[in-house]
């Protein structure tokens, strides 16, 4: 237990880190007097106007949060709100024209670029990754961006750049909160500054500025607006601008006022969206898209675990109530999200890790309910840490909300996509499943092995991190700005092949010494492997999951033998139950239940109740992906033959599906001719999750294909 | 189980075995997995993604699953109602396999371009205005100020009619011009689809209707002959994704200038020095040799690449005419210029650096004297007057005033241009020192320009400040300038004399350096000392045009990379072209009949030329697609669509007339084609891109699919509660007597071993 609550310590750290250097920086960016201004202001109001960006309605809120993080990387500078910060870089820019706040993430854009920097500012660059406006505007780093610009191999990151570069000089020609009176939702909306071409003459006598010096490059008009409401809405976004620079909160927020109750009038009828839906995403973006849930479920992880190994009541129903919390945010989060979209949140790559997991979380709550085998109730936590984790920390473009493309505006690939990510997510619940029951048959059958086999894994994981750490070297060829060592891939392909070599050898090894050595051989070939054919970040990742993922299997194993007998206590199953497979009366009679070969013999020996338990739960999560990742399959067939004219098309995401489908064909059909029938179903569902993610990670960013927008 | 009479041989054992049907389902896995995961072994391979799983490697997988499947079916499942699920499974699996070989077997996929009936704005010589077109619907506009025509222009379409061909035969035009009252026009598509508006001419265009498509695999050569026929023949074994062709001594090159070397130009591998061939597996070949009937010459193609960023001229032997060219290079320390010199080209003839290198042809030793002949100073010119006749040298200077004597002529040199531009027709891109010169006849007055090197195209300025381009304002005078300012290289050559560099020093001094093809040559030019090499010499030089390919850093891999690809072909004459032989690159041509790059060929001695055209297969749809119009619906904004929708008219063979829409997530059926939306013009309205395949085989694979999903909720489902109904049962029954629950039969898995 205190392995836990030491690593739960270290991620609530984790937590509080950024928030302090983010606090400590506000110092050095913003005046003193721009915080206390921005902290005056009810953004809650006034985030509410509508902008036209990015083909949808969104409110002034969200734009400020996207635009920022396009420029900084955050969603607001530091000490400021998110429209505070948008409003400081619209009115006052010059002032920052020195500040390095605009970040460009890539080491290998970057490489290019510090060329065209003074040597003072080079290192510096290299390490926070942050140019200021000057430099940018610069003639030698806009001529290398040009440069850079058509090479395929920087195009994701020079798109990165060109949305940072947009924000960071252009932004005022994006903030489109003007309608037209005479146009239709489809129709453009105008920026402040189109106004200008139809201000009154006196208007601009008054104000004391010519119209060329208001126009701000900005030479479109708003169709059919009138010279008293341009002066009206004009007049309030000019009473912004000076309120701001003047940093007086009371002409500001009058200013917002105005602007607030003109703009939706300006509008033609039934243009200018629904208030509560502005209200829902203002919340939505505020509670950080509801992904927080992942403390909730890493909670549930802890109390389900303890569940699992006790087997008392107390931590079941503890982590049942948990779960539900977090499934209730989880929920609620997902609801907003498809409220304020109007269609079901399931068309990116954010929305898909979000919904599957809520809906295998539910099918597991579902079937943990029913059976209370407990193993349900740790995959359904996992997966739903997993997945909001994912979604907060890891998925690009943070989950912004966007439109889909109409040809994925349908009904019959709506259902689709959910059965195909629901499945997905049941993969996941059953693989988290299928580590239990490896965990405790290892431990039951051969436990030193099994201690000795996560030592490997964390040794494998240590030797990635040297590799990491020597193997790699900077350059400037592509986007990521590292370049692997002439020397690594040989030597990663050599001990791949020793591996190899070993594992066939250990085959016939004393058994003993067969297991721990047939796992160091699967070890030491999974890291060459990696290292001769896939990239630093895989790399990165795999030495971590090796390294912890060992670690934490070898102390576990460690801590269940001292409980002696406790894993292995004689809850044998009754003969006749064994019959049944392995399951007793209970979970046999249950109304949902999964057919298949009878379940684990176990070579004759017998196991604890528990892993036949594991085993049928596995199994039957197993018959449920079976079935809705092929209807899946199908309706999307389905949909591509009366949408793209053929059903299939062999794209690798297809052939990706059909392949983890394959696997868990092999996978039924391989339970009634082996022996050991919980080890290979186990086995061959690590593999299918394997495939699974596979599909959705790689294949979804590394390859072109007709799935490429999922 | 089917009751076993005998024991099964080995092979029908294998067959039925579960190892063996989820070993082959591993390599179905391993084969989809590499093959769609790794595009570089679809590239080595040159296979797309669909030929992939069409190779019979492929194929050959899924039908031993296939008979394996129907072998443990027959052998290991009993028929009855317990089992039903796992029987309705492996049949839609073997109906989903049948199905998808009838299916991949037989498909074909591609597309056709409609173009929307449109009005076209031409100038009076028949040229398209840029720009000066638009949609021919009602209520759309095109507006623009013309102050040529009469200033801003405004034409309305007011109204269209359908035809009995064409879906617009009538369109009535509202035309606007400055502030004339608006007037109305007519145009009809068969009568008058031209009228004239005020300098401008308005067409009505209605494409003609479309009865072919055009397949996406399959490369053809097209070719027409002087009969005016098309005949086209496949490519069979063309590569696809990689740089392939034939050493002919070339190199191409990417728009960087580096050379992109060619990749293996036959299927094989080469394990520990061994070439291994792999044409068993790969499906590509070079060269490839098409059947051309009705050609007088045989074709052979001998390259391919893709990534074409464009074709571009390059020098090579064997012109029909004498045309001489020289390669040199200049090298000045780590530095190396390199360039044609060609004679008789006026822009390629002067290699222009600090000192000009200008090359000669030269026949005869007096050309080379007159060429060589010392100068009167650094500038000199040449007077002749006509009437009275005088002839006279100067050494001039700029400022100078010369009055020629016995004559009224008065000359006052205005200036020196070292590097005059020419722009006279066919002239463009030369340069030559120049003089301006101000003439004062006495009688006229004006300004000459006297070009060194192409003194015929001197120009006078009169006094009106008018540029006398076809000839001169004053044909009495001549004027010949000649300087050795800056210095000069004669590059001198001849069909009877060997290569030679004569450099002229800006103090008149020659000094004559031999020249041998491939010697570097030390020499020294205004004090500069430098090496020259003449790389190669041309006797009948031509070009040739050759592709320049795009630079691995800005390729798009995987996308369209047929439609950006070339060929090469080498040509041999027949009969009594016999002898002949020429190698010439086509372009591909997505669409011949819209947007073709043909080659034509036309061997020496011949009068016929033949047209080629690399392109795609054209397929019957039989019917003809009449295009009506494209309609886009955009997020808010406008920025960005979010869908489209292609409306036209199919005439069936019958001659039936109906209207037919495609449109995001909705395809129409022609015949035995299915039709969908593909691709649109960028500018949303001229033309759309319908996609057309094949459906055979669709409805095995579906109802394949049924049996599946429907077979495993069954089995998953209904048969653990029969078979606890039946054990239930058998519990009950046994309760009579223990004798007979010790009879009752043991529960038995649904798939057994089978023993004899």
């Amino acid at each position: 237990m205190r392995s836990y609550c030491v690593l739960v310590m270290l991620m609530l750290l984790t937590l509080a880190a950024p928030v302090r250097a983010d606090e400590a920086t506000a110092e050095s960016w913003v005046a003193p007097e721009v915080i206390q201004l921005d902290r005056r202001l009810d953004w809650e109001r006034y985030g509410l106007i509508a902008v036209q960006d990015a083909g949808r309605y969104k409110t002034l809120d969200s734009f400020a949060r996207e635009a920022m993080v396009h420029m900084t990387g955050k969603e607001h500078f530091p000490g400021l709100s998110p429209i505070g910060s948008l409003l400081e870089w619209l009115f006052n820019r010059q002032a920052y024209a020195d500040v390095p706040v605009i970040r460009l993430k890539d080491k290998g854009i970057r490489l290019h670029l510090v060329a065209d920097l003074p040597a003072e500012r080079r290192q510096v660059f290299l390490q926070e990754q942050r140019l200021t406006l000057r430099e940018l505007e610069s003639p030698a780093v806009q001529k290398t961006i040009r440069e850079l610009a058509p090479r395929q191999l920087m195009a994701a990151a020079m798109n990165r750049v060109g949305a940072a570069q947009f924000v960071a000089r252009f932004v005022q020609q994006s903030l489109r909160i003007v309608p037209s009176p005479e146009g239709v939702a489809e129709d453009p909306w105008y920026s402040p500054y189109s106004l200008v071409a139809d201000l009154p003459d006196q208007y601009l006598e008054v104000l004391g500025r010519s119209r060329d010096d208001l126009l701000a490059g900005d030479t479109t008009r708003v169709p059919g607006i009138t010279q008293q409401k341009a002066a009206e809405l004009f007049g309030a976004w000019a009473g912004l601008q000076l309120g701001w620079m003047d940093r007086d909160a009371v002409r500001v927020a009058e200013a917002f006022d105005r602007l607030s109750a003109a703009l939706p009038e300006t509008a033609a009828a039934g243009v200018y969206p629904d208030l509560t839906q502005r209200k829902a995403e203002a919340r939505y973006y505020k509670m950080g898209k509801f992904t927080g849930g992942w403390l909730l479920y890493f909670f549930g992880i802890l109390i389900s675990v303890m569940a699992v190994m006790t087997r008392w009541k107390v931590p079941w129903v503890l982590g049942i109530l948990v779960l539900v919390a977090a499934m209730g945010l989880h929920a609620y989060g997902l609801s907003l999200r498809w409220y304020i979209l109007g269609r079901i949140p399931v068309a990116n790559m954010f929305e898909a890790v979000v919904a599957s997991a809520w809906a295998g979380i539910a099918i597991a709550l579902l079937l943990e309910l029913v059976f209370r085998t407990r193993v349900f109730l740790v995959a359904a936590n996992a997966t739903g840490f997993l997945a909001l984790v994912m979604a907060t920390f890891v998925i690009p473009g943070g989950g912004t909300l966007t439109t889909i493309m109409g040809i994925l505006d349908d009904v019959m690939l709506r259902i689709h996509t959910v059965l195909i990510i629901a499945s997905y997510a049941l993969i996941f619940v059953a693989a988290v499943i299928a580590t239990i029951y490896l965990f405790g048959y290892y431990l039951v059958r051969h436990p030193v092995a099994s201690a000795e086999s996560g030592l490997a894994a964390t040794l494998g994981g240590g030797l990635l991190f040297v590799a990491l750490a020597n193997g790699y070297i900077s350059t400037a060829a592509n986007a990521s700005g590292v370049m692997i060592q002439p020397w690594l891939v040989p030597s990663a392909r050599a001990l791949a092949g020793i591996a190899a070599l070993a594992l066939l050898v250990s085959l016939k090894l004393p058994r003993q010494v067969r297991a721990t050595v047939c796992s160091a051989a699967v070890v030491l070939l999974l890291a060459g492997a990696s290292l001769a054919l896939t990239g630093k970040v895989f790399v990165e990742m795999l030495a971590w999951t090796l390294a912890v993922g060992g670690l934490i299997w070898t102390a576990l194993t460690v801590v269940s033998g001292f409980t002696g007998g406790y894993f292995k206590a004689a809850q044998q199953p009754e003969p006749a139950l064994a019959v049944a497979g392995g399951a007793d009366l209970r979970l046999a009679d249950r109304p949902i239940l999964a057919g298949g070969a009878p379940g684990d013999e176990s070579q004759g020996r017998k196991l604890p109740l528990w892993l036949h338990h594991a085993d049928w739960s596995h199994l039957i999560v197993l018959n449920m992906v079976f079935v809705m990742l092929f209807v899946g399959i199908i309706l999307g067939a389905i949909w591509a033959d009366y949408s793209w004219g053929r059903p299939w098309g062999w794209d690798p995401k297809e052939v990706f599906a059909l392949n983890t489908w394959i696997i868990y064909a092999i996978l039924i059909h391989i339970r009634f001719v082996t022996r050991n029938r919980g080890l290979w179903t186990a086995w061959l569902s690590v593999a299918g999750c394997a495939m699974m993610a596979f599909n959705w990670v790689y294949i979804n960013f590394h390859l072109v294909g007709l799935h490429s927008y999922a | 189980m089917q009751p076993a009479s005998a024991r099964p041989g080995p092979v029908l054992r294998l067959l039925s075995s579960i190892w063996f049907g989820t070993s082959v389902l591993v390599l179905v896995l391993i084969y989809a997995s590499i093959l769609s995961a790794v595009p570089s072994v679809r590239g080595a391979m040159e296979v797309s993604e669909m030929q992939a799983f069409q190779h019979w490697i492929f194929v050959g997988l899924i039908l031993l699953f296939a008979v394996s499947l129907s072998v443990a079916t027959w052998r290991r499942i009993r028929w009855n109602v317990v089992n039903a699920g796992v029987l309705m499974v492996h049949s839609g699996l073997l109906l989903l396999t049948l199905g998808s070989v009838v299916y991949f077997g037989s498909k074909i996929e591609g597309d056709v371009v409609l173009i929307t009936p449109r009005v076209e704005l031409l100038t009076a010589q028949g040229d398209p205005i840029r720009g000066g077109e638009l949609r021919a619907e009602p209520g759309q506009v095109w507006r623009q100020n013309m102050p040529a025509f009469g200033g801003r222009i405004e034409i309305k379409v007011v109204s269209v009619e359908a035809g009995p061909v064409h879906p617009i035969q009538r369109a009535r035009l509202q035309v606007s011009i400055g502030q004339q009252a608006p007037m109305l026009v007519d145009l009809d598509a068969d009568e008058q689809p031209y009228r004239q508006i005020s300098g401008m001419i308005a067409r009505l265009v209605t494409p003609p209707p479309q009865d072919t498509f055009y397949v996406d695999e399959d490369p053809v050569l097209r070719y027409t002959g002087g009969d005016g026929e098309t005949r086209s023949t496949p490519l069979d074994g063309l590569p696809m994704h990689r740089e392939r062709y034939l050493d002919t001594g070339t190199e191409l090159q990417d728009r960087d200038g580096v050379a992109v070397a060619s990749k293996r130009t036959h299927p094989h591998v080469r394990l520990a020095g061994i070439e291994i061939p792999t044409g068993w597996f790969e499906p590509w070949r070079l060269p490839i040799r098409p059947e051309t009937p009705g050609l007088p010459f045989d074709v052979e193609i001998t390259g391919y690449v893709p990534y074409v960023a464009g074709l571009a001229p390059r020098l090579a032997d064997g012109g029909s005419a004498p045309r001489p060219a020289l390669e040199l290079s200049l090298l000045l320390g780590e530095q190396k210029l390199t360039n044609w010199l060609i004679p008789d080209d006026p822009k390629q003839s002067m290699l222009q650096t600090a000192v000009p290198f200008e090359m000669h042809w030269v026949t005869s030793e007096a050309e080379v004297e007159r060429l060589l002949a010392p100068l009167d100073g650094p500038h000199e010119l040449v007077v002749e007057v006509a009437d009275p006749p005088v002839t006279q040298t100067y050494s001039i200077e700029e400022g100078q005033r010369i009055e020629v004597p016995g004559t009224t002529y008065t000359l006052e040199i205005e200036r020196f241009m070292p590097t005059w531009p020419l722009m006279s027709p066919g002239f463009e891109g030369a340069v030559s020192p120049a003089a301006s010169v101000n003439v004062d006849s006495g009688k006229l007055r004006y300004n000459r320009t006297v070009i060194q090197r192409f003194p015929d195209l001197s120009q006078d300025i009169d006094e009106q400040g008018v540029r006398h381009t076809d000839g001169p304002y004053d044909g009495n005078l001549t004027l010949r300038y000649r300087t050795r300012a800056q210095g000069w290289v004669y590059v001198l050559g001849g069909p009877d004399r060997s290569l030679e560099v004569v450099v002229r020093d800006p103090d008149g001094t020659l000094t004559r350096y031999p020249l041998e093809v491939g010697v570097a040559t030390a020499m020294r030019i205004r004090g500069v000392d430098l090496q020259v090499r003449a790389e190669r010499l041309l006797t009948h030089a031509r070009e040739l045009l050759e592709p320049v390919l795009e630079p691995l850093a800005t390729r798009r891999p995987n996308v369209a990379m047929r439609s950006r690809s070339a060929i090469r072909l080498k040509l041999t004459g027949r009969d009594r072209h016999a002898g002949w032989q020429e190698e010439r690159w086509i372009r591909f041509s997505s669409y011949p009949n819209i947007d073709a790059f043909p080659i034509d060929v036309r061997p020496p001695g011949s009068d016929e030329s033949w047209q080629l055209v690399y392109s795609r297969r054209g397929e019957s749809l039989g019917a003809n697609l009449i295009p009506k119009s494209l309609t886009v619906q955009f997020f808010p904004g406008r920025n960005s669509v979010e869908s489209w929708r292609s409306d036209f008219f199919v005439q069936e063979e019958s001659g039936e007339v109906r209207p037919a829409a495609v449109y995001t997530n909705q395809t129409a059926t022609v015949g035995r084609w299915t039709l969908f939306q593909s691709g649109a013009d960028p500018d949303h309205w001229r033309y759309t891109v319908i996609g057309i395949g094949s459906r055979r085989g669709i409805w095995p694979m579906g109802i394949g699919c049924l049996l599946i999903t429907v077979g495993c909720l069954y089995a998953f489902y209904v048969k653990p509660v029969l078979k606890r109904r039946k054990r239930s049962e058998i519990l009950a029954a046994s309760r009579a007597t223990a004798a007979e629950i010790e009879a009752a039969p043991a529960e038995k898995p649904e798939y057994s071993e089978v023993t004899s």
